[in-house]
């Protein structure tokens, strides 16, 4: 029995807060990595910009495609598929969904990809465009096939992450600074939700879910404590 | 080996080497700070005088004319806003 909504009912008011919570951090980061492109002229604080604008559109998406069902009273809508075959009223509810879902993992991927091509060192930073150019596609192709499955973008979601934190471990033992160390926990909380989720996506009710949540709160949480160090000096 | 400063982490290395030196500094004391050669020294010199960020004055000692350099206040506000850029993008490894 699908549900044409992100996450379980019980929890909607709280995820919708949490997603409105972390696109304005996301927000807040895209504004100085462009404050930063604007100073130095320099085209990858353009992209690091653009990686954290996509995630907060991304967030957007969700919150809006969760409200929109919560308002409609369609949470727990059944056999949402069939209907679509059926071509029942549910119908245009049911492509909301797969929009906002499709927004919402295809700007979430790009912004991993994006970060994950930036995090890494100056002199492996030149990947081949022709190997980028396949990720996209493999981008796009994921983001089209989540609306059946949540677990593909969890599971490609997740191997992004792993390798962003991964780096951004490198650079905090290099760098061995305050804001870096938070950067590195912040994305690790980031990537334990992720796998969280794989987890909760085959029970949805469970408490791994409330966890999950808390471990994004704590992830934006520390990005916005390394925005707020930074600027507040 | 360290990578290539970037003309914008050049110009921020010329600021700062005035401010340490209380927003005054000599053309030698800029020259050995700065880690560049005189020609290019010269060149960002001129750039950073045309956009307001530093300024040269003309101070009158015992027998001659010293020429130095001076921080602006456009300068000054510069630096601040460079250092929190170059914190959060350095905490990112970018």
């Amino acid at each position: 029995m699908p549900t044409l909504v992100f996450s379980p009912e019980w929890c909607h008011g709280f995820d919708t807060l949490l997603e409105s919570f972390s696109g304005i951090v996301a927000l807040l980061i895209a504004l100085a990595g462009y404050r930063a492109y604007k100073l130095a002229k320099d085209k990858k604080y353009f992209y690091f910009s653009a990686a954290f604008v996509f995630i907060t559109l991304s967030f957007i998406a969700r919150a809006f495609t969760t409200l929109y069902f919560v308002f409609r009273g369609l949470s727990d809508a059944p056999g949402a598929g069939i209907a679509q075959s059926l071509g029942h009223p549910i119908l245009g509810d049911f492509n909301i969904f797969v929009v906002g879902r499709f927004i919402y993992v295809l700007l979430t991927l790009f912004a991993y990809l994006i970060l994950l091509l930036l995090s890494m060192r100056p002199a492996d930073r030149k990947t081949d465009r022709r190997i980028i150019a396949l990720l996209s596609v493999f981008v796009v192709l994921f983001a089209a096939l989540s609306y059946a499955n949540s677990l593909a973008f969890y599971l490609v979601a997740l191997a992004f992450l792993i390798f962003i934190t991964a780096n951004f471990l490198n650079n905090c033992r290099s760098k061995r600074t305050t804001p870096s160390k938070l950067i590195f926990f912040a994305f690790a909380a980031m990537t334990f939700e992720c796998l969280l989720w794989l987890f909760a996506n085959y029970n949805p009710a469970s408490l791994l879910v409330v966890v999950a949540y808390l471990a994004r709160a704590v992830g934006y949480l520390l990005l916005l404590f390394t925005m707020l160090r930074v600027y507040r000096k | 080996m360290t990578a290539r400063r970037s003309q914008i982490d050049i110009v921020f290395d010329i600021l700062m080497a005035v401010q340490a030196k209380g927003g005054k500094i000599k053309p030698t004391h800029l020259l050995y700070k700065s880690n560049l050669s005189h020609t290019r020294m010269k060149k960002y010199v001129e750039e950073l005088k045309q956009k307001g960020l530093i300024a040269e004055i003309s101070e009158r000692t015992r027998k001659t004319d010293r020429n130095f350099f001076t921080i602006s206040d456009a300068g000054l506000r510069f630096l601040n806003d460079y250092r929190k850029v170059k914190e959060l993008t350095d905490a990112f490894g970018l």
